[in-house]
């Protein structure tokens, strides 16, 4: 920005001096167009070469010189995340010119700005939170950051390990991209969190709805994009400090990044991250729960080297966590659960707190490798190979040591699990070629899974292949984009059955399809439809999982005839933005074929240690609809109202019964009063708010050992200002969670069975932005 | 332009030894550890399992001893197979005693996926101090240091013969003594036997710590 100020005001002055020479008075004025999707481009800098007049265009798009000369003029215009654009213009009365400037990425500089997605725009809902909404949330779970999205819930076990929900579906059904790279762990389980550190995201961008088409086949319910922030691409060392406190847990997080660009070694720019987190016991409105603490360590470093046609990038990022499993929670037969569930109070509360973390425990490190490289093929098109490393350890460390003493001594993992997954594609994709944008590709996988310790799912090693084409017809009120994509999965099992090695192998093959528009009436309302279909081949747990799952209670049998699951999805939203009000709906249907869940066995299983619940993998066709609401009026400019709502059904159709483990409805409040900025306080505003949950009713018969819990309200605030300290920008932010202490559980965590959800929280976060040196200043 | 493409290449080149360089080192073989007859050292963390629960009641005949032994078997743990009783279709899930008897009464555990097979009985016996059977989840009665339940409605009463060793001493129950009363005929009562694993928490009573073991048997006098 400082740079097109200072033009400004360097064309101002030579305007100036224009003025007093000539007697001239022709106008020229015009409107800046994008090329792509002809809409206005804001506060494009146009100038006159040569004679140094410049001005903005104002938010229209529109710019008007005048007392011209007649005569040849060049003209420039530049615009942010566009190709400067030059034009000759003969004027010789008054003319009025419309200019479209092509959206190809480029920077000002002679580097390249590292790549936009194309599809900016999605056909399908799509919602992302950006820095300054994050800030309400730091240091929280990746899955409860993403609930402040609409549509989003999480399934979780305890308050520390939370898998995000889309449109009312987890795990394998949803897709988590981190840095651009499907995030690939041992996703089987309801206690396996997504190993992502939440640091690492400067926007966290959700599109819901089936995205198989471009993301790979199985990604029905909707996907999450991690994104780091851009590299930078001037001369200037910058980066980020981030501490954070909370008070339930005695937490404290800190994470920091610097990220420069190169001033000797041109070309090249570079960003290293790290968090480190810890927390101890948590605590309920009544008691604290023994062994709930976390430790994490994170770090990851980018090297980004970009010219004017080629470009690369290589990334590294490692997440180590240890996470305390709530002891009483841990594995016992029916018996057991149902006394835990009938004890007012689990048997492992504590009256004090403690950092200690001992078993049982879950040990989850993830790396991942990127390195990916695009070469622009043309000046609207570019050519992508990327390539990723991913490896993801998870240790689970029962409750009790063996007996066996010289076991014991060694105190290893009962469970240890190791995938390695290695992923490459190759795509193009071109901006506007008239009015088509469009990407073509293909992506490849190798993936092995091994373990040592108890059996609970095979080691396996899963091939896949895909190629897709999308291709976007633009307008200037509306686009439409149809795709295809063809995937196959070739997977191979390796299990013991007695002395016998089983080495199963299957396959799978199939297309999706998606078609979807938007459009666009008028700037301050768009509406968008998507229909697609996907198919999921089924998981190595559904088919092969035999045993006790630690982590679950339950004996859990996966079943090796499962067929592929197929859906059809439509999914449409509203978004209407006036000058006060701004509303936010989507609806959606999911109609499955071969729809895999997991069915509870009337009779329990008789074990050397009890009865435990069975559970059988099976299928059978379901629905899942759903609709979310967000609706924010700013009754004045200081003050805001907003409310949410969000609904999901889920139906067996075969059973004519309810799935289980459905969101309940959930209505959420809040209004925001905007403070004054003052000297030292900027942006500073007060944001009340409750969640009511409403009691989950529809619900299958006999699958819960317990019945669902109760509807609850809870209330909490978040504060937040930015203090400048001198020259030094502070974001403080404060949140309560669970202001009055309520008691309550929620349907959709494992832990109700053993213990009450969270008492009150208190969080304070600092954010510093940090400019280490910059070559402007 | 030479020293900087040679520049360029040699950071890049850095950046990514460096980062594979900083990868763990993974095993990258498919082949899953055999869960049946692996040695305890080639697999130690393969997972300590109770396969056998062996009930051995041993009465007096005249001058002889005689012992009948009473079998719950889960070939592979909890998990996988289910547990059967043993006997002749699964006769063995009713105790069949005598009245006016007394029995003595050992309790084995044995993880027979182990080669040589492990007596977790004796693990047991040395970790007393966190380990205890019950009897339908029933808290005993202690009247100077003798600790007895009943078996509700059987006539039957169980001593518990043994201490943990520990400083306050308790019972494990590895051994106890029977002794029954009138026949109820062919009345069958539950004796559901249970070992409850209580880590600093053992005080006599059924509710702290979890399941070890849980058998459920029935039992008549006749």
């Amino acid at each position: 920005m400082n740079r097109f100020s200072t033009l400004i005001a360097l064309g101002l002055l030579l305007n100036y001096i224009g003025v007093s020479q000539s007697p001239c008075n022709l106008v020229l004025k015009g409107i800046v167009n994008d090329n792509d999707n002809s809409e206005h481009l804001s506060y494009a800098v146009v100038t006159i070469l040569g004679s140094g007049r410049a001005q903005e265009a104002d938010e229209h798009g529109r710019f008007a010189f005048d007392n011209l000369c007649p005569g040849n003029y060049q003209l420039q215009f530049k615009h942010f995340g566009c190709k400067d654009t030059t034009l000759w213009v003969e004027l010789k009365k008054n003319r009025n010119l419309t200019v479209k400037m092509p959206h190809s990425y480029y920077a000002l500089k002679d580097v390249d700005i590292d790549v936009e997605k194309a599809e900016e725009k999605s056909t399908q809902a799509m919602q992302r939170l950006d820095s300054k909404a994050l800030d309400k949330t730091k240091g929280a779970t990746l899955g409860d950051q993403l609930k402040a999205l609409n549509g989003v819930t999480t399934f979780n076990t305890g308050a520390t390990i939370s898998k995000p929900m889309i449109n009312g579906m987890q795990g394998y059904r949803i897709l988590i991209l981190n840095n651009g790279i499907r995030q690939e762990g041992q996703q089987w389980g309801n206690e396996h969190a997504p190993e992502i550190d939440p640091f690492i995201a400067a926007n966290l961008t959700l599109v819901r709805g089936a995205s198989a088409v471009r993301y790979g086949s199985d990604a029905v319910g909707g996907v999450v994009l991690v994104e780091p922030p851009k590299l930078p691409d001037t001369a200037a060392v910058t980066g980020e400090v981030n501490v954070v406190g909370a008070t339930n847990g005695r937490a404290g997080v800190t994470s920091a990044y610097v990220q420069g660009y190169f001033d000797k070694l041109k070309f090249f720019s570079w960003r290293i991250q790290g968090t480190l987190k810890k927390s101890g016991n948590l605590k309920t409105p009544d008691y604290y729960l023994k062994n709930t603490g976390v430790e994490e360590n994170n770090f990851s470093y980018a090297l980004g080297y970009h010219r004017k046609r080629i470009g690369g990038e290589v990334y590294y990022s490692q997440f180590r966590s240890r996470i305390g499993i709530f002891s009483s929670a841990h594995i016992g037969n029916l018996t057991d659960l149902k006394a835990a569930f009938n004890r007012a109070k689990p048997a492992d509360s504590l009256a004090g707190f403690s950092y200690e973390i001992g078993r049982p425990y879950q040990n989850i490190i993830h790396e991942l490798v990127k390195v990916s490289t695009h070469i622009h093929t043309g000046l609207r098109s570019r050519f992508y190979a990327n390539y990723a490393y991913q490896f993801n350890l998870r240790q689970e460390y029962d409750k009790h040591l063996p007996r066996n003493n010289a076991l014991a001594a060694l105190n290893l993992p009962e469970l240890d699990y190791r995938i390695t997954t290695q992923s490459g594609e190759l795509f193009w994709e071109h901006d506007n070629i008239r009015a088509f944008r469009g990407k073509y590709g293909v992506q490849g996988m190798y993936q092995e899974n091994v373990y040592t310790g108890r059996f609970f799912i095979p080691a396996f090693v899963n091939k896949t292949l895909g190629a897709f084409a999308i291709e976007r017809f633009v307008q200037a009120h509306y686009e439409i984009e149809g795709g295809v994509r063809y995937d196959q999965r070739d997977l191979t099992s390796y299990y013991w059955i007695k002395n016998d090695l089983q080495s199963p192998r299957l396959f799978f093959s199939n297309m999706s399809y998606n078609l979807g528009g938007i459009f666009k009436p008028d700037s301050g309302l768009q509406i968008t439809i998507n229909g697609a279909n996907g198919w999921r081949a089924p998981a190595v747990n559904e088919l092969y999982s035999d045993g006790l799952h630690h982590g679950v209670g339950a004996i859990e049998r996966g079943d090796k005839n499962l067929k592929t699951e197929y859906c059809n999805n439509v999914i449409t939203g509203i978004t209407i933005d006036r000058k006060k009000l701004r509303a936010e709906l989507t609806a959606y249907g999911y109609w499955f074929r071969n729809y895999i869940y997991y069915n509870p066995s009337p009779t329990p299983e008789l074990t050397i240690r009890g009865a435990f619940p069975v559970f059988n993998y099976v299928q059978n066709n379901a629905r899942i609809v759903g609709a979310d609401a967000l609706l924010q009026y700013n009754i004045a400019a200081w003050f805001q109202v907003k409310a949410r709502a969000m609904w999901v059904r889920g139906t067996n159709t075969g059973t004519k019964e309810a799935l289980v483990y459905m969101p309940a409805d959930r209505y959420e409040g809040s209004f925001t009063l905007k403070l004054k900025n003052a000297r030292c306080f900027k942006d500073t505003y007060l944001e009340p708010s409750f969640t009511w949950v409403d009691k989950q009713y529809r619900v299958p018969d006999s699958v819960d050992v317990a019945p669902p819990p109760p509807a609850y309200t809870l209330w909490g605030a978040n504060a937040g200002t930015t203090l400048m300290a001198g020259k030094q920008p502070v974001i403080v932010t404060l949140s309560v969670s669970n202001a009055l202490n309520t008691v309550y559980r929620d349907y959709l965590d494992r832990f109700r069975y053993y213990n009450d959800a969270l008492g009150t929280n208190i969080t304070l976060r600092l954010r510093l932005p940090i400019i280490l040196y910059d070559k402007k200043i | 332009m030479k020293t900087r493409k040679a520049k360029t290449l040699l950071v890049v080149a850095g950046m990514a030894i460096l980062a594979f360089a900083a990868c763990e080192k993974k095993k990258t073989n498919p082949t899953p550890p055999s869960s049946t007859g692996g040695s305890t050292t080639g697999q130690p963390n393969q997972g300590e399992v109770i396969t056998d629960f062996e009930l051995r009641l041993s009465s007096m005949s005249g001058t002889n001893v005689v012992t009948t032994t009473y079998k719950y078997i889960d070939p592979d743990g909890e998990g996988g197979q289910p547990a059967t009783f043993g006997g002749t279709n699964q006769s063995d899930s009713v105790i069949a005693l005598a009245p006016g008897k007394t029995y003595t009464a050992n309790i084995w555990l044995f993880d027979k996926t182990k080669n040589p097979v492990d007596t977790v009985s004796k693990e047991v016996e040395e970790e007393g101090a966190e380990h205890m059977f019950f009897f339908n989840q029933t808290n005993p009665t202690v009247n100077a240091s003798v600790w007895t339940t009943t078996i509700t409605g059987s006539g039957v009463t169980i001593r518990y013969n043994d201490s943990d060793g520990a400083s306050t001493p308790r019972p494990i129950g590895l051994e106890t003594i029977w002794q029954t009363t009138t026949s109820t005929l062919t009345n069958k009562y539950p004796a559901k036997i249970t070992l409850r694993h209580q880590p600093n928490a053992k005080d006599g009573t059924f509710a702290p710590g979890e399941t070890d073991v849980e058998v459920p048997f029935k039992l008549r006098v006749l």
